[in-house]
């Protein structure tokens, strides 16, 4: 399986990277939209992208709209990382086709949960910490 | 104290408790705890202070400090690769590290019964002469960590339960 984390902390990358290597993920990075994109494009489809909402620039929504818009990456599932709750946000994310919102701080429970919602994994239990 | 609580020095437990289980998991670094001090003074214990308020069940600030040094190695643990870190990935990844720690302690916190807290964005400052005022009449509670092999560092947390901010 290969994920795609787009954040512009190195930080936060790592953080994410971290529990995702743990749950067998191959693990690309990008510092933002562009350079996300053209990793896609270089790189192939991934299984999973974890984008952040407050990328610089043209922030992750952008992201989420060039990646629905191809076929390509139908199979992609998306999860959007978010500073704080906002419904505005979430509504506009799923509207675009983000499939599981993440509310910061990212941590390797909630993150497990959410891979196990999106059937990556069978549960948080499944996955042993390094 | 019209409806609020002082803080207790067992209330300080969650956040101890939140350091130590994040340092684990993320940094792979056993810490061990040592006694809880109260805080004299509002300036930095250490040069560089990641600071996170709450707000809601119980209104605050948590405050993780330590020289410079120390905070390359942590985020330079965090971070596990080879490349220079500049000034950026460490205020990134001290801020980030702060909210994971606190996100822990407001975990622990609710499951303690004190339901409902609130996390501001967290702040990374540069400079012992910082100053985080306290909550009035609040003591800042601190607890120092010197065995870790990334170097010293402090916690502190100044709280106010039952209040909302």
């Amino acid at each position: 399986m290969r994920a795609l984390v787009v954040d512009d902390s190195r930080a936060m990358r790592a953080v994410i990277r971290d529990v995702l290597n743990q749950a067998k993920f191959q693990v690309l990075e990008a510092g933002g939209v562009r350079e996300a994109l053209a990793a896609l494009e270089e790189l192939g489809a991934v299984d999973l992208a974890l984008v952040d909402w407050n990328l610089p620039k043209s922030g992750g929504l952008q992201f989420v709209k060039a990646v629905r818009a191809k076929t390509e990456h139908d199979s992609m599932r998306l999860i959007m990382v978010m500073r704080r709750m906002d419904l505005g946000q979430v509504i506009q994310g799923v509207r675009a086709g983000v499939d599981e919102c993440l509310v910061k701080p990212v941590t390797r429970p909630l993150l497990l949960e959410k891979l196990a919602r999106l059937q990556f994994i069978r549960s948080a239990e499944d996955v042993s910490g390094a | 104290m019209s409806g609020t609580a002082r803080m207790k020095p067992d209330q300080m437990k969650p956040f101890v408790e939140g350091t130590v289980e994040v340092f684990q998991s993320l940094l792979r670094i056993r810490l061990h705890e040592s006694a809880v001090e109260l805080k004299n003074g509002t300036e930095g214990t250490f040069d560089l202070s990641a600071v996170i308020g709450f707000s809601g069940a119980a209104a605050g600030s948590f405050v993780l400090s330590c020289p410079g040094e120390t905070a390359r190695r942590i985020v330079g643990r965090m971070l596990s690769d080879e490349l220079p870190l500049s000034e950026q990935d460490l205020a990134d990844g001290m801020g980030e590290l702060l909210n994971i720690v606190a996100g822990r302690a407001c975990q622990k916190l609710d499951e303690a019964g004190i339901e409902g807290l609130f996390l501001a964005l967290p702040t990374v400052v540069a400079g012992r002469h910082r100053v985080v005022w306290p909550l009035k009449d609040l003591p800042c509670l601190l607890m120092r960590f010197f065995d870790s092999d990334l170097g010293p560092f402090s916690i502190e947390v100044n709280m106010r339960l039952g209040a909302s901010a």
